[in-house]
């Protein structure tokens, strides 16, 4: 069975969570265990949807998804872009060592990016669990200041699944590592204001 | 409002400041922009207290103590703030961290931002004035002190006493002219290998860059017995002199440096 990493905002530091899919003939059906919160159990219609933009047939099978450690709270819809991944890339042999994906996906199959992953990936960096990411295209800009990251940006799930069916052709972008001091010099409210 | 533009004179920021900054504003819901101006946040004195410690009953979240580090966290009309809020203060201002604890989340952050506030001498606010008339009782005003703790006050290091205006009154420095200042004592810090810089020096680092000479420690010893200082205070009188000899430049407190330390102690 493929895993592959993502990570949830546990308080103020973030936690790696492991997404892993077990298809088992059975009914059709498609569950997401391991304490996810609603914008998690909602993305199953977002994953449905760009599935079918991409002219993916959604197995007719038992479908589970789980999200390891089981008994951690998870939160935020950026797990739809890992979850989808998983589920196309089931029989294909390709290899998701050392990568993280994160990403909301629209009905069509395009990535947004939420508000919290920033937080999590610069958290995730400060421990030093991250390396390679997988992002939308949308979060590249703020990610990317990010010291020592390599992003694989996506502008929707179709240029993410090709990161993966054909890496050499993949692009990567090195995060800045400069380290500076910053300066500010403007003055929008300035003393010189104050008499007296 | 001064308080506004201190923001705009803090020392610069590192990069890994500006990163923190903008988990904060990422955990705060908004998009951060990557400034290198310091946070500052001013809650309402209507604030709840968990809105401004952090809080919640399953998971906890961070509140404006947190979303203030490395910036300015300001109460106006500091009186005016529940008790309950005042007294947990304390601990974020001494630790430089604060520890949200519920049975189901645990959540530690560091909350190491300056405290600035501001109140009125009385409840109608004319009790100092040379022109209007205190239109409060003696009670009222005691209730209205009563309201902040010894312990609070003694952990606050300058008291300024703004007075009142004159058609005269210039305008004396601007904020580019401060920040310049600002940006020299900093270096000055820096370069003498302080960890941390003097505002939040550990006892170790006082004791070693904050020496006075015999003249200067037998006015500090006077003071101390006059004002009955504690522990806390004549620290911070220290590191507030040794602020003061930064911005003069001067590599020694000299008497005059400490003299204005103590002049903003509490009276």
């Amino acid at each position: 069975m493929k895993t592959i990493n993502c990570a949830t905002m546990d308080g103020f530091h973030a936690k790696v969570v492991d997404v892993e899919v077990a298809f088992v003939r059975a009914l059709p059906s498609f569950a997401i265990v391991g304490l996810a919160q609603t914008s998690i159990q909602e993305s199953k219609e977002r994953i449905k949807s760009a599935l079918s933009t991409i002219e993916f047939k959604f197995p007719p099978q038992k479908v589970t998804v789980n999200l390891s450690p089981s008994d951690l709270k998870k939160e935020g819809s950026h797990f739809d872009l890992p979850i989808a991944l998983l589920i196309v890339l089931q029989k294909e042999k390709v290899s998701f060592d050392g990568f993280m994906a994160f990403g909301e996906l629209g009905l069509d199959g395009t990535l947004k990016d939420t508000t919290t992953l920033f937080a999590i990936i610069l958290s995730l960096a400060e421990a030093g669990l991250v390396s390679k990411v997988i992002i939308p295209n949308e979060s590249v800009e703020k990610i990317s200041k990010i010291p020592s990251l390599q992003i694989y940006p996506a502008e929707n799930l179709q240029e993410a699944i090709a990161i993966f069916m054909a890496p050499e052709d993949a692009i990567m972008i090195e995060s800045s590592k400069e380290h500076l001091e910053a300066y500010h010099d403007s003055y929008p409210v300035d003393f010189f204001d104050i008499k007296g | 409002m001064s308080a506004k533009r201190l923001q705009y004179i803090l020392p610069p920021m590192s990069k890994e400041e500006v990163l923190y900054k903008a988990k904060l504003d990422a955990l705060d819901g908004l998009e951060p922009d990557f400034k290198p101006t310091p946070p500052f946040r001013s809650p309402h004195p209507s604030s709840t207290r968990a809105s401004i410690f952090g809080g919640g009953s399953r998971s906890a979240k961070i509140g404006e103590v947190a979303l203030a580090h490395n910036g300015i966290l300001y109460f106006d009309e500091f009186p005016h703030f529940p008790k309950t809020v005042l007294e947990s203060l304390r601990e974020p201002l001494e630790d430089y961290s604060m520890l949200i604890s519920r049975v189901n989340s645990k959540i530690k952050y560091p909350t190491k931002f300056l405290f600035v506030a501001s109140m009125n001498p009385c409840p109608c606010g004319n009790l100092l004035s040379t022109k209007k008339e205190c239109r409060c009782s003696d009670l009222e005003i005691k209730r209205y002190k009563n309201r902040l703790s010894s312990p609070l006050l003694d952990r606050i290091d300058l008291y300024v006493q703004m007075d009142e205006i004159t058609p005269k009154d210039k305008s004396t420095i601007t904020s580019a002219q401060m920040h310049e200042k600002v940006k020299i004592a900093f270096n000055i810090q820096k370069r003498r290998g302080q960890s941390e810089l003097n505002g939040k020096m550990s006892d170790k680092d006082i004791e070693k860059f904050c020496q006075l000479d015999d003249e200067s420690q037998t006015i500090l010893d006077n003071a101390t017995t006059r004002f009955d200082l504690s522990q806390r205070a004549i620290k911070k009188s220290l590191k507030v002199a040794r602020t003061i000899a930064d911005l003069d430049e001067s590599e020694q407190i000299s008497k005059a440096h400490l003299l204005e330390s103590l002049s903003y102690r509490i009276k």
